[in-house]
């Protein structure tokens, strides 16, 4: 019972984690129909970006909070303006171009930023800087409570609050639902569309660059192609919630998060990568619309 | 009966955008459909050519429910539609496009493909002949090599009819399919649109805004008005309808 | 007798191949020409899903292991021809690893080619890890070190062997899509919408192209395990599947004769690329194939020679000088 409630905490941080980069996936997939493949990659550069940002500031050498909120601050401005980046050299351009193209030039820009990466940060994998120091915060008989799961609970449970509230209550989540409702109809109404995307890309690549920081925490490893089993993941995720569909993201993540520590627990950890793609061939055959999306009927 | 609607509605989230529709269509009739825009009209044909399934109601093809049939297999059954917006596949050669609506009756399999076996031949030269006599009729067999995305609007419109009809419906669905075109034009299409009504002996469902033309044409108008039926007859008796002349001419005069 | 012509033009474009290869070029460039002829599987068989269907697969280097995996574990266990009819052997390998991989392919398909296309990229994409994580953990197959010793030469036999499937790939293909099956997936591309109301069975028709694809793609792996005598999981990464839809766009989506450009191209890049990273000590290939394929999507979404085929572009300039 105890190691089951170990495990349940151990995997709602995974899935909190899996959430907030499956937000990414989801908002730019409202807006542009695509999947943005180089989503993962935005990540991974978002966890090199805190890292050489905490070896530069010598962040190690203080670990703390604000450590840690600097870092974060470090991961969210880069991998924000490199999503900006990526928006507007790879995917405007082919706005409107035939949808397979869309998806060609995202696999295009993942590998590229995979690749480069290689070249830039060298492949071999490093260290996540501590920049906080975990220790056990409660314990119940066996069940150990750490800081660092508090923090990355927290810490995406307070950036998907805000997410809620910017997307639900101000003109501009008001403008960015609309934009994912009907391109066309958004750009009649006189919104700036180029602009709204370019928002939605600032948001879901800061929720990556977030995503990335707590994961350097949780397991310290980098390389550059730690994006892509993660971002797959958090793309089935995405798919599992219903895609399009910002509640559906987090449920969806969530769910697979502890979905994997479960198989890991209690079936083997050589599972632990094909669950996800598993899940992904059942939505598909049962669900294709995934738990809260909705079946949209295309225009004939 | 060809064709019967019964009680036929559909909805989308909580919006009603056809209610308990009622209606039927015999072998051989021409019928227009009409209304102001909005109506209902091309939901209609998404239903009956299957991309959409009634909520409610069902719709019966010579005795036989279509119900739960996807769209390929409602064409099958011999019913084929044209678009609105026209949807021919672009890239492909004009003759291309007529052959893919052939497919359906291809009755060579991989073997005969891969050995290039004469039943090959046979159903090629078939399929090609055809295709080129019909577009004979409509006097576009010279356009035939010509990539169907290039050609202008009217022409592709043509080309939609002939790609249906090679389909070999029993009823055509025609949606709106003059326009974009000249007075002339239109006057040549309709001409045609009859002479293959009674050569292939089809049922023809039309949707058309020219008021003169469809009431010149058809044998029976069918008019929809915020997705009901409001008046079924011949044309002269819809002509002096006077809910028809309120929910249609009135809003056509307006706009 | 129309239908004889092409496979006498196969046969004699795969001995003349073939004798080139062992009369003028070192065992190092025999090699590299046996790649070529894989790869043309690989990107012929690819261009029929992502070109002429307008889906997209990604995970055509986990197919190509299905078939190299099951075609090694055969050739172990099972060798009905010895001496010098031995050759004979190596077809039988072929059909039996691309059948393997066809089956793979129907059950990846099914839930998948219902859907919209990008849902598939995803799907094998995932499909093609999973295999690589399975290869390395079944310990039948050798695990990490993989199988070693397999038979298979590189004398005349093997080389007219390779080039005997690559051109009856070509053939077969291009049969297949100057067929009224060839004008379904091309409609499915253009519209599938429209082409479910002319009677076509969208579903159906993707599937069969998507089985079909796959079977050649196991058959490349068996051409590659008996090639290199060994087979290892890493061959099959994802940047192998990267690798096969770079050839494929490059030359073209929707033609065949460009998909043979962009294999030679793609396979001789490293080669060329080689005085270039024996200065700077990176491998810079996968860094230029993803510029490319960004530039080209941009630039020039159709590829080098779009969906026309050679004879195409010969026509076209027949007419334009008259």
């Amino acid at each position: 019972m105890e190691e089951l409630v170990q495990h349940i905490i151990n995997g709602l941080n995974l899935g909190a984690i899996y959430a907030l980069i499956a937000l990414g996936y989801t908002m730019v997939y409202g807006v542009l129909q695509l999947i943005n493949f180089a989503h993962s990659e935005v990540y991974m550069v978002g966890a090199f970006a805190a890292y050489y940002g905490a070896l530069r500031f010598n962040l190690v050498e203080h670990p703390g909070w604000s450590s840690f909120f600097v870092t974060l601050v470090i991961a969210m401005v880069a991998c924000s303006i490199l999503g900006l980046c990526i928006e507007r050299f790879a995917y405007r351009p082919m706005r409107n171009a035939p949808r397979i193209n869309n998806l060609i030039t995202a696999i295009g820009v993942s590998l590229f930023l995979q690749f480069s990466g290689q070249l830039v940060f060298g492949a071999d994998p490093k260290v996540f800087p501590e920049v906080l120091h975990d220790s056990v915060l409660f314990s119940f008989g066996e069940i150990q409570i750490r800081i660092f799961d508090v923090t990355i609970l927290g810490v995406a449970l307070v950036a998907m609050g805000f997410l809620n509230y910017f997307i639900h209550k101000t003109k501009t989540g008001m403008a960015i639902r609309a934009v994912s409702f009907s391109f066309r109809s958004a750009t009649l109404m006189g919104i700036n569309v180029n602009a709204i995307i370019m928002i939605t890309f600032v948001l879901g690549s800061s929720l990556a660059g977030i995503g990335a920081v707590l994961v350097g925490l949780k397991y310290p490893k980098i390389d550059p192609l730690m994006g892509m089993l993660i971002g797959l993941k958090a793309f089935v995720a995405a798919v599992l919630g219903g895609i399009g569909n910002l509640t559906g993201a987090v449920v969806g993540g969530l769910m697979m998060g502890l979905l994997e520590e479960m198989v890991v627990a209690y079936i083997s950890s050589t599972y632990r990568d094909a669950l996800a793609f598993g899940l992904l061939i059942f939505i598909l055959l049962v669900k294709p619309s995934g738990l809260f999306g909705q079946t949209r009927v295309e225009k004939v | 009966m060809l064709l019967k609607l019964e009680n036929v509605s559909i909805q989308f989230g909580g919006l009603k955008v056809i209610e308990s529709m009622n209606t039927s269509i015999a072998q051989g009739e021409l019928v227009g459909l009409i209304g102001p825009n909005g109506a209902g009209k091309t939901t209609a044909f998404n239903l009956i050519s299957g991309i959409y399934s009634p909520t409610q109601g069902e719709i019966i093809l010579e005795g036989r429910s279509l119900k739960g049939l996807k769209a390929f297999e409602v064409a099958r059954q011999g019913v084929i539609r044209t678009f609105q917006n026209i949807r021919l596949f672009s890239t492909l050669s004009v003759l291309d496009n007529i052959l893919v609506s052939m497919h359906q009756r291809c009755d060579y399999g991989l073997a005969s493909v891969f050995l290039k076996l004469p039943k090959f031949f046979r159903a090629e030269k078939k399929f090609q002949e055809e295709a080129i006599k019909l577009l004979k009729l409509f006097k576009l067999d010279h356009l035939k090599d010509h990539e169907a995305g290039s050609l202008p609007y009217g022409v592709q419109r043509k080309i939609e009819i002939v790609r249906a009809l090679a389909g070999k419906p029993k009823l055509l669905l025609l949606d709106e399919p003059a326009a974009g075109m000249n007075h002339s034009e239109t006057d040549e299409l309709m001409n045609l649109i009859e002479r293959i009504r009674k050569e292939f002996n089809l049922a023809i469902l039309l949707i058309e805004h020219d008021m003169k033309l469809v009431m010149g044409i058809s044998h029976r108008l069918i008019v929809l008005d915020h997705g009901e039926i409001i008046a079924q007859g011949t044309p002269s008796e819809i002509q002096n309808n006077p809910k028809v002349i309120e929910a249609y001419l009135g809003v056509e005069e307006t706009a | 007798m129309r239908s004889i012509y092409g496979w006498i033009l196969v046969i004699i474009v795969a001995a003349a191949i073939s004798f080139y290869a062992q009369l003028f070029l070192n065992p190092y460039l025999q090699q590299i020409l046996l790649y070529i002829a894989i790869n043309v599987l690989l990107a012929t068989s690819l261009n029929l899903v992502n070109g002429f269907c307008g889906q997209f697969s990604l995970g055509h280097a986990g197919f190509m292991a299905i078939g190299a995996y099951t075609s090694a574990m055969v050739s172990l266990h099972f060798q009905p021809f010895v001496g010098s009819l031995e050759i004979l052997n190596f077809p039988i390998y072929a059909i039996i690893g691309g059948s393997a991989s066809a089956l793979a392919g129907f059950f990846v398909g099914i839930p998948s080619l219902r859907l919209r296309g990008d849902y598939l990229a995803i799907v094998t994409l995932g499909f093609g890890e999973i295999i690589r994580v399975v290869l390395l953990n079944l310990n039948v197959v050798g695990g990490a070190r993989g199988l070693y010793g397999l038979p298979g030469k590189t004398d005349f036999l093997s080389c007219f062997h390779a080039f005997f499937w690559a051109g009856m790939t070509v053939l077969l293909l291009w049969r297949l899509v100057h067929s009224s099956f060839g004008r379904a997936f091309l409609s499915v591309r253009e519209d599938s919408i429209a082409a479910e109301c002319m009677g076509i069975n969208t579903t159906r028709v993707k599937v069969m192209a998507f089985v079909i694809s796959s079977f050649f793609a196991g058959a490349a792996g068996s051409l590659f395990a008996h090639a290199t005598n060994s087979l290892n999981p890493a061959s099959f990464q994802f940047v192998k599947s990267v690798d096969v839809v770079i050839m494929v766009v490059l030359g073209g989506m929707g033609s065949i004769t460009g998909s043979l450009l962009g294999v030679v191209l793609v396979t001789i890049l490293p080669e060329a690329l080689r005085p270039l990273q024996n200065y700077t000590h990176i491998d810079l290939r996968m860094v230029i194939y993803s510029l490319v394929l960004i530039l080209m999507m941009i630039l020039k979404p159709s590829g080098l020679l779009g969906s026309r085929e050679w004879n195409q572009l010969l026509w076209w300039r027949r007419k334009g000088a008259a």
